[in-house]
């Protein structure tokens, strides 16, 4: 009896290490040895070394190194192998059981997934933003695509964008911990990035404004920070702002007068509305432009107590026209009542 | 039928034309501006070329209305015709007083209207009225006309409040016209569809006779009327 369950364990033993085993082993004789590398014909190093727990550490667990490195089938491997191509799973209709989002298609077409899908072999496939074998949900506190981490991710190909960005408030509030403020990805988008030039980019001229008006006309994220959400209303009722309603790529936007990546707010000496780099800022389009232009609000709200003199003269204005609207109608009425009078004496 | 007589020269409907004319085409393309995030607002813009035609339809009308002003001024005085009308705007003291009795009249207290010469009180207000706000909105209009240059010229916060009494001041000359002028001329009993003399510059004898007795009683006394 002894023997025959010995047996038994030995075989399921080796039945299981059978079944699970060898892949993952074989593969593991090379790759889990730190300082694996390969010389390119370019004379680049690249390393070829997999930490050993970084795909049972991902949402990957289940998955074998096989079933995403397809063209891996001898060793030593065949030259010539190709990228991962994460669409072997990752499409609508999958029996993988990988997410069916929409996200895959909206890459393709996105400005990224055009330049791959063309053969630039810079632009960036999904495992570049993603991570490779340790990919984890994008908002896992060990993802490159969480908030804090993504604009480095970003900057890695967009170094300037990056430094730009880290030290704009909305960068450093985004280092000391701000749940609210934008990261790349909220105003650029995610996997429907296009190129600003594209009408179809969040930050095309003309969409400009409502992208920002997506924080900054929302009470319930802006106003907890003192930031005041008149500035989007007040900007789409100034000339600039019709005009950019009706279509014009010239007129000023958001980030025309305000910068995009480095933002800051305008108590900053270094700020592009610090009222003494106003005249400087405006004069980007208006030539004319000196020290009046610093002379008065920019964001003019006419019903608001801040305009000053302007509150005032419009709220006179409006009463003025009250007035005189009810005054004419019941001139109207006197006027009708008393001709209806006559004729009826007549 | 007594002969009607003239209330209006060919030169002052000339005017009064040109004015009209200017005023609805300003009135139209500011309002579109004003009312620009409603469908009624880009309708007119749309219709009006966009915001660029729509800005170049205001400036030409605007050219108009500049015109036929300055033409008025030096007409009123200038000219002995143009001079006469001006006088004859002018409110007299009396006036407060007839002001007052209207206002009786129409609320059935006296049984009589007060005697009127060749215009009412209300006629008079509305001309200097009318003189009053044409000045504002072609001074104010100047400065937006200038745009980034004004700003060079003067504190940024002056030109925002010329942008707000231009268009304040704008909307208020309409509803003034609209439910003021038009209504008197057009609708009141008694002119609808509408009072010819603005295209005859004529006022029959008895209209004249009943509604500016002292006018009739002048002309009578001048024997300007003839038979």
């Amino acid at each position: 009896m002894r023997i025959l369950i010995s047996l038994c364990a030995g075989l399921i033993s080796i039945s299981l290490a059978v079944v699970a085993a060898p892949p993952v082993q074989k593969c593991e004789l090379c790759h889990a040895k730190p300082g694996f590398q390969k010389k390119l014909d370019n004379g680049q190093i690249i390393s070829l070394y997999v930490p050993p727990d970084s795909l049972a550490q991902s949402v990957h667990s289940k998955r074998e190194c096989n079933e995403c490195h397809r063209d891996v089938n001898e060793i030593p491997h065949k030259p010539g192998l190709q990228w991962v191509d994460c669409t072997g799973c990752h499409y609508i209709g999958n029996l993988a059981g990988a997410p069916e989002l929409p996200i895959y298609e909206q890459y393709r077409e996105s400005v990224h997934g055009r330049a791959a899908l063309a053969g630039n072999k810079k632009a960036p496939i999904c495992q570049d933003c993603h991570g490779a074998h340790n990919v984890q949900k994008y908002h896992a506190e060990g993802s490159p695509l969480n908030r804090q981490l993504l604009p480095a991710s970003c900057g890695r190909c967009h170094i300037e964008a990056y430094r730009q960005f880290a030290s704009s408030i909305h960068g450093k509030l985004l280092s000391e911990g701000n749940p609210a403020v934008p990261t790349c990805t909220d105003c650029h988008g995610e996997h429907t990035i296009e190129k600003p030039e594209e009408p179809g980019s969040a930050v095309f001229s003309t969409r400009i404004p409502e992208t920002c008006g997506k924080c900054h006309a929302a009470e319930n994220i802006v106003s907890k920070y003192g930031v005041s959400i008149e500035q989007v209303e007040t900007y789409t009722e100034s000339f600039h702002g019709i005009a950019t309603t009706f279509g014009s790529k010239k007129a000023a936007n958001c980030a025309s007068c305000h910068g995009s990546h480095d933002i800051l707010p305008a108590t900053d000496q270094e700020s592009r509305i610090f009222p003494a780099n106003i005249p400087k800022t405006c004069g980007k389009c208006h030539p004319e432009a000196n020290a009046n232009w610093a002379r008065g609000k920019i964001h003019v709200n006419a019903s608001n107590k801040d305009a000053g003199i302007i509150y005032y003269v419009a709220a006179f204005f409006k009463w003025l026209t009250i007035s005189t609207l009810v005054g004419l109608v019941i001139n109207i009425i006197l006027d009708l009542r008393r001709r209806l009078m006559k004729n009826k004496k007549s | 039928m007594k002969p009607a007589i003239l209330r209006f020269t060919l030169t002052e409907r000339v005017q009064h034309i040109i004015l009209l004319s200017s005023l609805i085409i300003l009135v139209l393309t500011g309002l579109s501006l004003m009312f620009h995030n409603t469908g009624w607002g880009r309708f007119m813009i749309s219709l009006e070329g966009g915001l660029a035609g729509r800005g170049l339809i205001h400036r030409l009308a605007a050219l108009m209305l500049i015109g036929v002003s300055l033409y008025h001024y030096f007409y009123t005085l200038l000219s002995r015709h143009g001079h006469n009308l001006l006088m004859d705007f002018l409110p007299e003291k009396r006036d407060w007083g007839k002001f007052v009795k209207t206002f009786k009249f129409n609320l059935g207290m006296i049984d009589s209207p007060p005697e009127w010469s060749k215009f009412t009180f209300f006629q008079k207000l509305q001309y200097f009225g009318v003189v009053a706000g044409v000045i504002i909105m072609i001074l104010t209009g100047i400065v937006l006309w200038l745009g980034p240059q004004a700003i060079a010229l003067m504190p940024k916060w002056l030109v925002d409040l010329t942008l707000v009494v231009h268009g304040s001041e704008g909307l208020l000359i309409f509803l003034l016209l609209l439910f003021w002028h038009l209504y008197n001329v057009h609708l009141a009993p008694g002119n609808f569809p509408m009072n010819m003399s603005w295209l005859t510059g004529r006022i029959s004898v008895d209209e004249l006779r009943n509604r500016y007795p002292l006018e009739y009683k002048r002309m009578v006394e001048r024997k300007e009327l003839g038979e």
